[in-house]
C-alpha cells in the first residue's frame, strides 16, 4: 500500500518532533526551563495536534510518531535510569517520579531495555509492543490502531512479553 | 542466548493453546504433549509456564503497573478518588469530569466542619521546582481573589503522586444559561446579571488573574438567586504548566472549548481580552438561548474549529431570535455591543472588561454607547509623557533589545568557549563548495520491493526492519555518491527524506529546486539483488535512463558505484579520475560490518544514539579500518552531546572517534568533517575553519557549508557566511536552522530586500502557523524605518511564540503604545519577570517611580545570582549594567557594561560584540554622558549586527542627543549598508 505522505509539512514535522521531544526531555534532566522551552513545547503540541486532526495525515504517520515517542520515552527513562544509579537525585520532577515508581515495584528500567534489545532480534514485534505499552503507555487499543493488528494479538502477545520479560529479569537477579 | 525466531514462534503458539487450558496439571500436560521429543523446546516452555503460573498466583502485576503508571503519567489520567484523602479532605463523589481534571465533592477529614467543598483535581504534575514555585505563587494571588460573586479558593496543593489540586467552596446551583431559561427572564434583568458577573471579573483582572475558561458552566446561580464565577485562574495555573501531550485526550479528540476565542483555537497566549470575548459568547447566549458559532458537527477537528472561530462572522444576535419584539430589543445597540467583544482580533474588542460592562450599563440607561459611538474603547491611549523617568525606562529597553532576538540560531547553543581568530590568510583557501552548479537532482528514498508484500514506506513499525536498513543503505551512498561529484548539486538527505513514498515528482522537483529526481526500487531474492533505478527530467517529466539490475547480495556496491556513474553521466557531469576511484572503493570488505552500519545509521536517523554507539563499536570491532562508522561514531557522540545530554564523555568520545578516523584516512573529506564537527561542537570555530579549509567533498555538503558559515560568520567574514549558509539552505531547504541562518546574516548585514525575499521563499518550510519568519520581516521592516510596518507584519503572524510577543511588546514601546505593552506583558509568563525588562520599563513610564524601583532593585538581585552561575552571562551583565543605571549607580553600570564588552571582543567575536558595545553607548546615554555615547555608538553604527537605522530613530534612549547633528549622522549612516573588512 503505498503511503499518501503529503510531503513537506508532516514529513519534515516528525524529525523535528522528535527533536523536540528529546529536548524537552533534556529540560527535564537538568530540572530547568531555557527561554526557548516555551517555543518548542508549543512546536511540540502542534505537531501532535496536526497529527491528531490533520485530514492529510496518514496511519503510517501517526504510527511512526507513536513509535518514535515511546522509543524516546524509553531511552530517556533508561538514560535517567542508568544517571541515577550513578548518583541519587531528589526532587519531584517527572522522571524522578517514574523512577521511583519502578523502584517500588522492584522493575530495573535499565534490564527491561536490555532484555529488549534481545527480544528485538527474534521477535521485533512483540518487542515494539512492549515499548510502546511499557515506555509508551500506550493502551492495548491504542497499540492495535497504531500496529494495525488485532486488539486481541496485542493482548496476547504483550500477556506473553510479560511472562518472558518476568523470567529475564528474575534471572539477572541472580 | 539468543533464541531463534522460528522457535520462538513455535513456543509462543505452544504456550497459547496451554493457557487456554482449565487447570495447571493441563497446561503443564499440554506443553509435554507438544514439545514431546524437543528436550530444549520443552524445557523453554516449562520454564515460562513455571513464571506464567507464579504471575498468575501474584496479587501484583509489576510489568503492568508500571505499564499503567507510563500511560497514566504521559496521559495524566488520574485514577478514582473515592474515599481518598487530599490534604485535610476526604472525596466523597465526583462531580464533574473535564479536559483539566476532574471535580470531586469532599468533607473535612477531621469532621470538624461539615461543609462541603469541591476539589479540582488537575490531570497535569508538578515536575521542575520552578513550576512548584510558579504554581504556589499563583495559588497565593488567587487566594487573595475576595469577591461575593467568585466562588473562594479554600487551599491548593500536590497530592503525593505529583498532582495539583485545588481547594475551593462548594457552590450548588445550575448553570447561568439554564437559571436563565427556566426563568423566563427579561432582556433587562438578564443584563442586570451579565453585569454582576462583569464586574467579578473585573476584580480578578485588577488582580492580574485572567480566568481564560468563561463559560456558561463554569457560572452558576444559587438558588437565592446569587452568582457564583468557579475556577478564576486555574485554567493558567493548568495551561502554563501543563505538557503538551496532555492539551488532547486519550482518544485523540481536542480537548478546547468549542467557546474558545479566535487566539486560544489557535493556541496563542491569552490576555483579558480572552475573557472579554469569553464575556461576549456569555453574553450572546444570555440574550439568544444559542451559541454564536456553527460547527458542521459535535466534535469538530482542530481544522474545522479554526475556520469557524477564525474566518466566520457570527450571525447578529437580533437576527437568531424568532420574536419580533426581542428581535426590535436587540438590533442595534446589543448588536453592536456583542459585535464587538466577540472580533477576531483582540486589538479591536473592548480594550476591557470595564469598558464592555460600561457599555452595557449604558444601554440600560439609555445613554449612547461607546461603540456605537466610532470610539472603540481599545483606541484610548496616554499620550506620551516626556519625563526623565520615562528615557529611564527605554534606556533599558533598548539593553534588551540589544541582545534579544538578532542572531538568535548563535544563541540557541549558547557560548561556552571564545576562539581565536583565524589569519586571513587561511581563509583563501577554504574551499568553496557550492550549490551553484546547474545540473541539479533529488535521489528520492528508494522503494522496498519485498515479495508478497505491498509496497511499504518502510519505517520502524514495519516489519521488514532488516530490508528497510539495506534499502535505506543502498540509497544513501547513491546520493552520498552523486553528492561528491562536484558540478552537481544534490538535495541532502534530510530534506528528500519528506518525500518518502510520495508519488508526484513534478511537484518534489519545484519544491526542492532541481531539474531531475532520480528514484529506485530494490528486491531481495534470496542472495540475488533487484535494483531498479530511473533518472527523471522533471520539467518535461520524461524518463531520461533506466536500468535494472540483478546481482548477487554481496555486488551492492558496485550497482551503486555503477548508478552513480551513469547518473553523472547521463547529466554530463561525468566524475573526475579521482572521484571514480574513491567511488568504487567499497567502505568495507567485512559484509557483516557493512550490515552493523546500516543498522546504526537507520538508528542513527531514528535519533536512537544508543543503539547506533553500540552498532558501531560492533563495526569497528569487526572492521577496525571502517572510516565511515568512525566519522558515524563521531556524529552520533556529538549529536548526542548537542541534543541528549551535553556530557563531556560524549564529547570527548565524539573527539576521540573523529581522531581515529583522520589517523585511519587523513584526506578523506568526511574524517575532516567529523573533526571539523568536534570543533563545532567544542564551540572551537577557529581549528573547525581549520579543518574545512582546503578539504575535498565530503558526504554531507550542506553540513558542510553550514559549518563554513557559522565559523565565517564569527570571525567577521559576513559574505563568506552568507554565500555558504546560503548554499546549506539550497541543499538542505527542508532545514529551518539553515533559513534562519540566512535571514540572521542578511539582516546583520542590512540587506532587508534579500532577507525579505529569502523569506518568502523560506517560509513554506516552516510551519505554516509559526511567527519565527515574521519575526525577521519585522526586524526587516524595521530596519528600514517603517515601525508600523514592523509592527503589523507581526500583529497579523499566524502564530505568537515568547519571542514574537517580546518583539512586540519592543515596538509597542518603540510606538509609545503602553496600553498594548502592557496588555502583552500580560501573556508572558511571570517566571519571565527579569529576562526582559519591559515591567519596569512600563512602570517608569507610567510614571510609576516606585514599582520602578522595586522592579529593578528585584533586577539586580536576580542578575547577580545568573551571574554567581555564569559569570560569562552577557544578558545578566547587561540588565545588571541597567538596573545598576536606573538607580543611578553610574560606576558600577559602567563596570558591568564594559566587563561584557570585554569578554566578547570585536577581533574575536564579530556576532556578539557590536551588540554589547550598543549597550555600553546606550548605557551612557542613560546616565546622560551624551559625549561618551556618541563615541561608542560611532564604533558600531557601520558594523554588521550594529544597530540599524529603525533603532536609532524610534528607540526613546536617545531622546536627549537626537537633535545632536553628530547622532543625525550616525543615523544616516546606520540607514547605508554597513562597512567591513
Amino acid at each position: 500500500m503505498p503511503a499518501k505522505a503529503n510531503g513537506s509539512s508532516l514529513g519534515e514535522m516528525i524529525p523535528a518532533v522528535y527533536d523536540e521531544l528529546l529536548r524537552l526531555a533534556e529540560i527535564y534532566l537538568r530540572g530547568e526551563r531555557s527561554d526557548h522551552t516555551l517555543q518548542r513545547t508549543a512546536l511540540v503540541h502542534e505537531a501532535f495536534l496536526r497529527l491528531e486532526n490533520g485530514q492529510t495525515v496518514s496511519w503510517e504517520s501517526r504510527a511512526h510518531f507513536l513509535g518514535i515517542f515511546a522509543r524516546t520515552m524509553r531511552q530517556t527513562l533508561t538514560n535517567y535510569a542508568i544517571a541515577r544509579n550513578r548518583k541519587k537525585r531528589g526532587g519531584q520532577d517527572r522522571l524522578e517520579l517514574a523512577a521511583e515508581f519502578y523502584e517500588s515495584r522492584e522493575i530495573d528500567v535499565v534490564r527491561v531495555d536490555e532484555a529488549l534489545r534481545e527480544l528485538e532480534q527474534f521477535d521485533p514485534r512483540q518487542s515494539q509492543i512492549v515499548e510502546l505499552r511499557f515506555f509508551g503507555g500506550l493502551t492495548v487499543p491504542e497499540i492495535s490502531t497504531a500496529m494495525r493488528i488485532s486488539v486481541a494479538t496485542v493482548q496476547r502477545e504483550w500477556a506473553h512479553a510479560k511472562v518472558w520479560l518476568h523470567r529475564e529479569l528474575s534471572r539477572s537477579d541472580r | 542466548m539468543s533464541m531463534d525466531p522460528q522457535r520462538w514462534q513455535e513456543l509462543k503458539s505452544i504456550l497459547s493453546d496451554a493457557f487456554d487450558q482449565e487447570s495447571t496439571d493441563a497446561r503443564r500436560a499440554w506443553v509435554k504433549r507438544s514439545c514431546s521429543g524437543d528436550e530444549t523446546l520443552l524445557q523453554e516452555a516449562e520454564s515460562l509456564l513455571a513464571e506464567a503460573e507464579i504471575l498468575r498466583r501474584s496479587a501484583n502485576d509489576d510489568l503492568e503497573a508500571c505499564a499503567e503508571n507510563a500511560a497514566r503519567r504521559i496521559r495524566r489520567e488520574v485514577a478514582s478518588q473515592i474515599g481518598k484523602r487530599i490534604g485535610a479532605y476526604v472525596v466523597t463523589r465526583e462531580i464533574g469530569r473535564g479536559g483539566m481534571g476532574t471535580v470531586y465533592l469532599a468533607a473535612r477529614a477531621d469532621g470538624y466542619f461539615e461543609k462541603e467543598v469541591a476539589i479540582k483535581l488537575l490531570n497535569s504534575g508538578i515536575d521542575t521546582e520552578e513550576m512548584v514555585q510558579r504554581f504556589h505563587f499563583e495559588r497565593r494571588v488567587l487566594a487573595r481573589l475576595d469577591h461575593p460573586n467568585i466562588a473562594r479558593l479554600l487551599d491548593a496543593g500536590t497530592t503525593d503522586d505529583g498532582y495539583q489540586y485545588f481547594v475551593m467552596e462548594y457552590v450548588e446551583g445550575v448553570p447561568v444559561t439554564r437559571f436563565l431559561e427556566e426563568n423566563s427572564a427579561s432582556i433587562s434583568s438578564r443584563l442586570e446579571l451579565f453585569l454582576k458577573i462583569c464586574s467579578a471579573v473585573e476584580v480578578a483582572h485588577a488582580h492580574s488573574v485572567v480566568h481564560r475558561d468563561l463559560k456558561a458552566s463554569n457560572i452558576l446561580v444559587t438558588s437565592k438567586g446569587d452568582v457564583k464565577l468557579l475556577d478564576f485562574g486555574i485554567a493558567k495555573v493548568m495551561l502554563d504548566a501543563a505538557n503538551p501531550l496532555e492539551s488532547t485526550a486519550p482518544d485523540g479528540k481536542l480537548l478546547t472549548p468549542v467557546s474558545a476565542s479566535p487566539e486560544q483555537a489557535r493556541g496563542e497566549a491569552d490576555t483579558e481580552s480572552t475573557d472579554v470575548y469569553a464575556l461576549g459568547v456569555l453574553l450572546y447566549e444570555i440574550l439568544t438561548g444559542c451559541k454564536p458559532h456553527r460547527f458542521p458537527h459535535r466534535n469538530p477537528t482542530l481544522q474545522e474549529l479554526l475556520t469557524v472561530l477564525c474566518d466566520q462572522e457570527p450571525h447578529r444576535p437580533s437576527s437568531v431570535v424568532k420574536d419580533g419584539g426581542r428581535q426590535r430589543r436587540l438590533r442595534g445597540d446589543l448588536d453592536a455591543i456583542v459585535g464587538c467583544a466577540l472580533q477576531k482580533k483582540p486589538a479591536r474588542r473592548y480594550s476591557s472588561v470595564k469598558s464592555f460592562a460600561g457599555d452595557v450599563q449604558r444601554h440600560l440607561s439609555g445613554k449612547a454607547i461607546h461603540v456605537r459611538a466610532g470610539e472603540p474603547a481599545y483606541v484610548l491611549r496616554r499620550t506620551l509623557s516626556r519625563s526623565r523617568s520615562l528615557r529611564l525606562a527605554l534606556t533599558v529597553l533598548a539593553v534588551a533589545s540589544g541582545l534579544s532576538l538578532l542572531l538568535l540560531s548563535n544563541r540557541l547553543f549558547p557560548t561556552r568557549k571564545q576562539s581565536e581568530l583565524p589569519r586571513s590568510a587561511e581563509r583563501s583557501e577554504v574551499s568553496s563548495i557550492q550549490a551553484q552548479a546547474k545540473k541539479s537532482i533529488a535521489v528520492l528514498p528508494f522503494r522496498s520491493v519485498t515479495p508478497g508484500s505491498a509496497v511499504l514506506p518502510v519505517e520502524s513499525l514495519g516489519t521488514d526492519i532488516e530490508d528497510s536498513y539495506f534499502v535505506d543503505g543502498i540509497h544513501e551512498n547513491i546520493l552520498a555518491g552523486l553528492t561528491q561529484v562536484s558540478d552537481l548539486k544534490v538535495i541532502s538527505r534530510g530534506s528528500v527524506m519528506a518525500y518518502r513514498g510520495a508519488e508526484t515528482t513534478r511537484g518534489i522537483a519545484e519544491a526542492l529546486g532541481v531539474a531531475y529526481i532520480a528514484e529506485g526500487s530494490v528486491k531481495k531474492m534470496g542472495d540475488r539483488l533487484h535494483v531498479h533505478s530511473r533518472l527523471i527530467d522533471a520539467q518535461r517529466n520524461t524518463t531520461v535512463w533506466e536500468h535494472h539490475y540483478e546481482k548477487p547480495l554481496e555486488d551492492v556496491f558496485s550497482i551503486e558505484s555503477e548508478i552513480v556513474q551513469t547518473v553523472a553521466s547521463q547529466l554530463n557531469t561525468p566524475l573526475s579520475s579521482e572521484e571514480k576511484s574513491a567511488l568504487t572503493r567499497a567502505p568495507t570488505r567485512n559484509m557483516e560490518a557493512y550490515h552493523s552500519y546500516l543498522r546504526a545509521l537507520h538508528f542513527f536517523n531514528q535519533r536512537d544514539y544508543s543503539r547506533a554507539i553500540d552498532l558501531l563499536q560492533d563495526c569497528v570491532r569487526r572492521d577496525p579500518p571502517f572510516v565511515l562508522a568512525y566519522c558515524l561514531l563521531s556524529k552520533t557522540y556529538l549529536d548526542s552531546y548537542r541534543f541528549v545530554q551535553p556530557s563531556e564523555q560524549s564529547l570527548a568520545a565524539g573527539k576521540g572517534a573523529a581522531e581515529i578516523a583522520v589517523r585511519l584516512a587523513p584526506q578523506m573529506a568526511d574524517a575532516r568533517l567529523a573533526m571539523a564537527r568536534y570543533y563545532r561542537a567544542a564551540r572551537d570555530f577557529d581549528r573547525a575553519l581549520e579543518e574545512l579549509s582546503g578539504m575535498g567533498i565530503p558526504r554531507d555538503r550542506a553540513e558542510f557549508n553550514e559549518l563554513l558559515a557559522l565559523a565565517e560568520r564569527r570571525h567577521g567574514c559576513w559574505n563568506e557566511a552568507l554565500r555558504h549558509g546560503q548554499a546549506a539552505a539550497e541543499l538542505d531547504p527542508h532545514n529551518p536552522f539553515l533559513a534562519i541562518e540566512v535571514l540572521e546574516s542578511h539582516i546583520a548585514l542590512r540587506q532587508f530586500r534579500e532577507a525579505e525575499d529569502f523569506a518568502d521563499r523560506a517560509i513554506k518550510h516552516f510551519p505554516p502557523d509559526d511567527d519565527v519568519i515574521s519575526i525577521y520581516r519585522s526586524y526587516c521592516r524595521l530596519g528600514l524605518g517603517k515601525l508600523q510596518e514592523a509592527r503589523s507584519v507581526l500583529e497579523n503572524a499566524p502564530g505568537r511564540t515568547v519571542w514574537g510577543t517580546n518583539r512586540l511588546i519592543q515596538l509597542a514601546i518603540f510606538a509609545r503604545d503602553l496600553d498594548r505593552a502592557a496588555a502583552l506583558l500580560a501573556t508572558l509568563p511571570v517566571e519571565k519577570k527579569y529576562s526582559m525588562p519591559w515591567e519596569g520599563i512600563i512602570a517608569s513610564m507610567r510614571g510609576d517611580q516606585e514599582k520602578a524601583r522595586e522592579y529593578y532593585a528585584g533586577a539586580i538581585v536576580h542578575y547577580q545570582k545568573t551571574l554567581a552561575k555564569r559569570f560569562d552571562d552577557l544578558d545578566a551583565l547587561s540588565g545588571l549594567g541597567f538596573a545598576y543605571a536606573v538607580l543611578g549607580r553610574k560606576e558600577e553600570a559602567i563596570r558591568e557594561a564594559r566587563r561584557a564588552v570585554e569578554l566578547v571582543p570585536l577581533a574575536r567575536n564579530a556576532v556578539d560584540a557590536p551588540g554589547q558595545i550598543l549597550v555600553l553607548a546606550e548605557i551612557y546615554a542613560q546616565l546622560g554622558e551624551g559625549k561618551a555615547a556618541l563615541e561608542q555608538l560611532a564604533k558600531v553604527v557601520q558594523l554588521p549586527a550594529g544597530p540599524d537605522y529603525g533603532r536609532l530613530k524610534f528607540d526613546p534612549v536617545w531622546d536627549d542627543i537626537r537633535m545632536d547633528p553628530r547622532f543625525q549622522e550616525l543615523m544616516s549612516r546606520a540607514a547605508q549598508p554597513p562597512d567591513w573588512n
